[in-house]
């Protein structure tokens, strides 16, 4: 029963009904067998002297694949390929970055960096300020010890000179004298 | 129908052509390769991680094939090589000693639900196994493939002198392991 199904389903008989022989074989299997054959033999004679056991077990391939393995590799490897290919394609990436969802904060935040970097430099400071303080530490450098002291302390002593001054105004007007009356 | 080796690169090269050609070439060739790639690594998963790296490697890199060589012999070059980094890694991940690579190896055949061999054909691929891997691929294409020694010289870059020393020996050591059976 099982042979009679392998008949029906044989691909090699398919559309050959009336004729004569209607079995047909696979690719060039006539045109190569006498040298396939050959080599078999060849083969044989090499070891058949050195290797007798080895050359009385049947030669077939014990192994086999999952049923339709070799139907669809071809797909499978097509659309690796294919996936590498976008991969590696040098505008795949710009592509991406076109979207709009991607482009428009990418955009800002690369904007905000740049003038961020443009505005504050290195330190996180306005360039103008920055400059100031480095010319008042250059400056600082050129004078003596002694005089930024002496300088320092005049400063502070007409400061209070100042503030003595206001206190008289001050407790003048509070208590409402006129010195042009008083003289 | 088979193209030749000319007609397909010719194919490849024009953009229009380049999947079709490139399908014909894994048509025409993946079983060839598959059972090379098979008799190394035994394991069918790993065979097919193998054979879809090399047709990848093979994909990028036949624009720049210059027809020096066959294609085929090409082909089993980078299969050949493929599948014994594959192999060395994974001895090395599994921390399996060399000496116990056979054993191995051996295991994956009894647990391979594809390998449908009976007991004589079990101990002779155990057999194979316990030869160095690089005699054991000389003797897998010798014995099983039926190569003949020049092509197997320019795949795997060996004179043919060598190659048949390396056969003599793997087919006297599968022998006497065949003997204590």
């Amino acid at each position: 029963m099982n042979d009679i199904n392998n008949i029906e389903d044989d691909e090699n008989l398919k559309g050959l009904k009336g004729n004569k022989e209607p079995f047909k074989t696979s690719g060039d299997y006539f045109e190569n067998f006498s040298e396939r054959l050959q080599k078999s033999i060849d083969g044989y004679e090499e070891v058949k002297d050195m290797a007798p056991l080895l050359s009385e077990i049947p030669k077939y391939n014990p192994f086999e694949v999952p049923t339709g393995y070799f139907d669809e590799l071809p797909t499978l490897v097509q659309e690796k390929c294919n996936a590498t290919a976008q991969s590696l394609n040098p505008f795949g990436w710009l592509l991406v970055l076109l979207k709009p969802r991607i482009v428009v904060p990418v955009f800002s935040l690369l904007l905000i960096a740049f003038l961020s970097i443009l505005y504050f430099g290195d330190n996180g400071m306005p360039q103008d300020q920055l400059a100031e303080e480095n010319s008042i530490e250059e400056q600082l450098q050129h004078i003596d010890e002694s005089m930024i002291i002496e300088e320092l302390t005049a400063d502070a002593s007409s400061e209070e000179e100042v503030s003595e001054e206001e206190k008289i105004k001050d407790y003048l007007l509070d208590n409402n004298i006129d010195l042009n009356n008083e003289l | 129908m088979d193209l030749t080796d000319k007609e397909l690169l010719d194919q490849f090269r024009n953009s229009e052509t380049r999947n079709y050609a490139f399908n014909l070439l894994v048509r025409q060739y993946q079983k060839k390769l598959y059972w090379h790639i098979r008799k190394i690594l035994i394991d069918h998963d790993d065979t097919d991680d193998v054979l879809q790296n090399v047709f990848l490697k093979v994909w990028k890199s036949l624009d720049s094939f210059k027809a020096e060589s066959q294609l085929y012999t090409w082909l089993y070059r980078i299969a050949t090589n493929e599948s014994i980094n594959f192999l060395n890694q994974k001895k090395k991940r599994a921390g399996i000693p060399l000496d116990e690579v056979s054993s191995f190896l051996a295991s994956n055949i009894e647990s391979d639900q594809y390998f449908k061999g009976d007991e004589i054909q079990t101990i002779l691929q155990k057999a194979i196994l316990t030869l160095p891997d690089k005699q054991r691929i000389v003797f897998n294409m010798k014995y099983f493939e039926e190569m003949k020694y020049e092509e197997m010289s320019g795949i795997l870059d060996t004179s043919v002198g060598a190659l048949k020393a390396s056969y003599h020996h793997a087919v006297k050591k599968i022998e006497e392991y065949l003997k204590t059976r």
